[in-house]
């Protein structure tokens, strides 16, 4: 993980206002920043929140810290958008977007729906620009533990938001590629970061990524098209993607994924149904705020 | 002798002087119709492969769209240049820049700068939308500046001829 080239890169994705605060702080530890409308600049960081002051230091004071006006927040979302709301339409009517490197932007604002389904969010209030981490090997002794005769099993990995699970993911889709073929399934551009048909990420030689399709469209395509052993993919949790993953292990593929929650045990009928599919659960938590492998659960025969 | 070769000389340029200002014409007309070929290429890649602006501005700038390629190879340039500076803010620069160049008038500068102040703003459908809307009104400039190239190219030419056989009837 190369903090100065992150910072660079992230910097570069900003216009010239929040360049210029953000190029003094500190990005060792950072995992995001918030910039709310008519509200202070603010950081967070390991050791918790604090404000940003027009010299780009850290501020206790709310009257010294850098304020963010509409008129920033909307070429904020214009520079992160790449001057294209329309290309990002879908990101933003889910709530997010992925910017170059992986980096996710949260999006809050007024939402607009038609028939049901939201088809835009406006007046844009909030953005979170949560900085996403390499960290290779970091899955290594969760494969280890979990791979037969180098089979790695079915796996779910639990765990509630930023502690890890994209990261862990991102790990064994490179660390399984170096002898099986793997198929990402980025609906949110997260795992690989593709951008122009690179991948931002490492995620190995023998991996195909199939970006910002519909997870169990992709899943499904997959099978027929790309023949890989191991299909991976982020967040898990409709109907849909129940089927898919069904099919998926009937064509005898194996598939790592994830999904939100503390545990195996509370979650909803739904998900717990889901969870029979897997040959194990990995759970993961955070401990003084560093993600950790909090127990490893063997699910087939529960 | 030097008397008639001037006379013929001054007719000559004067006349040559009015069927630059024709082909000045004939090239702003097929100018609007690039910008016109533009817009619309823009809209159904927009609707097709939901590329971002910049990217797509360079498709656009590799296409056979006449002399306005330029203009948007320029934007795509200065969107790219690290500055992330607002879209509608590089589009006023570079037409301000190429407008003289592309010989546009001041209506077709003034639609194509309503487009590039709403460009990139909106959902898909509405870009799609604004673009077509945008070429209608190309279109109709297209129509206005045909029609008075033909109702003006046999007045220049005349008034050429004989501004020149004005001029010489001064100098004898």
């Amino acid at each position: 993980m190369d903090i100065p080239q992150i910072k660079r890169e992230i910097l570069m994705q900003l216009p010239v206002c929040f360049r210029t605060v953000l190029s003094d702080v500190d990005f060792n530890g950072l995992q995001e920043v918030r910039f709310r409308c008519a509200k202070p600049l603010m950081i967070h960081t390991d050791s918790g929140d604090m404000m940003i002051a027009e010299n780009g230091k850290p501020t206790a004071s709310r009257e010294s810290a850098y304020m963010v006006s509409a008129e920033e927040m909307a070429m904020l979302l214009a520079a992160f958008c790449e001057n294209s709301v329309y290309a990002y339409q879908r990101e933003i009517c889910d709530g997010f977007l992925t910017i170059k490197g992986g980096h996710r932007v949260g999006i809050s604002g007024r939402c607009v729906l038609s028939e049901g389904k939201i088809i835009n969010v406006t007046d844009i209030s909030g953005l979170n620009l949560r900085i996403a981490k390499e960290f290779k090997g970091c899955a290594e002794s969760i494969l280890a533990r979990l791979a037969s005769d180098n089979e790695p099993a079915n796996i779910i990995i639990i765990s509630p938001p930023q502690c890890g699970k994209t990261t862990i993911l991102r790990d064994m889709a490179r660390l399984i590629s170096q002898n099986k073929k793997v198929t990402i399934i980025d609906e949110r551009s997260e795992l690989a970061a593709v951008k122009g048909g690179t991948a931002q990420f490492d995620v190995g030689i023998r991996t195909d990524v199939l970006d910002r399709f519909p997870k169990s469209m992709g899943m499904l395509l997959a099978i027929r098209s790309l023949s890989p052993d191991v299909i991976i993919t982020d967040e898990i949790g409709g109907k849909e993607d129940y089927f898919a993953v069904k099919s998926v292990l009937n064509a005898g593929c194996r598939i790592i994924t994830s999904m939100h929650g503390y545990d195996t045990k509370n979650l909803s009928e739904e998900r717990r149904e889901m969870l029979k599919m897997f040959d194990c659960a990995v759970v993961l938590t955070k401990k003084n705020g560093i993600p950790e492998v909090k127990e490893i659960v063997k699910l087939r025969g529960e | 002798m030097t008397a008639v070769l001037g006379a013929f000389f001054v007719i000559f340029a004067c006349g040559a002087f009015a069927m630059k200002k024709i082909a000045e014409s004939n090239k702003a007309i097929e100018n609007i119709r690039g910008l016109k070929q533009a817009f619309l290429h823009m809209a159904k890649k927009m609707e097709f492969e939901s590329e971002p602006i910049a990217s797509l501005m360079k498709k656009l700038s590799k296409e056979d769209c006449g002399d306005v390629a330029e203009l948007f190879d320029k934007v795509s340039e200065k969107l790219t240049d690290g500055t992330n500076r607002e879209l509608s803010q590089i589009w006023f620069e570079v037409v301000d820049e190429y407008a003289k160049k592309l010989n546009l008038s001041p209506k077709t500068i003034k639609i194509i700068n309503n487009v590039g102040a709403n460009l990139g703003k909106m959902a898909q459908n509405a870009e799609i939308e604004f673009l077509e809307a945008a070429s209608d009104e190309l279109e109709d400039e297209i129509k206005f500046a045909e029609a008075e190239l033909s109702k003006n190219s046999k007045l220049l030419k005349s008034s050429g001829i004989l501004a020149g056989i004005f001029i010489v009837i001064i100098f004898i």
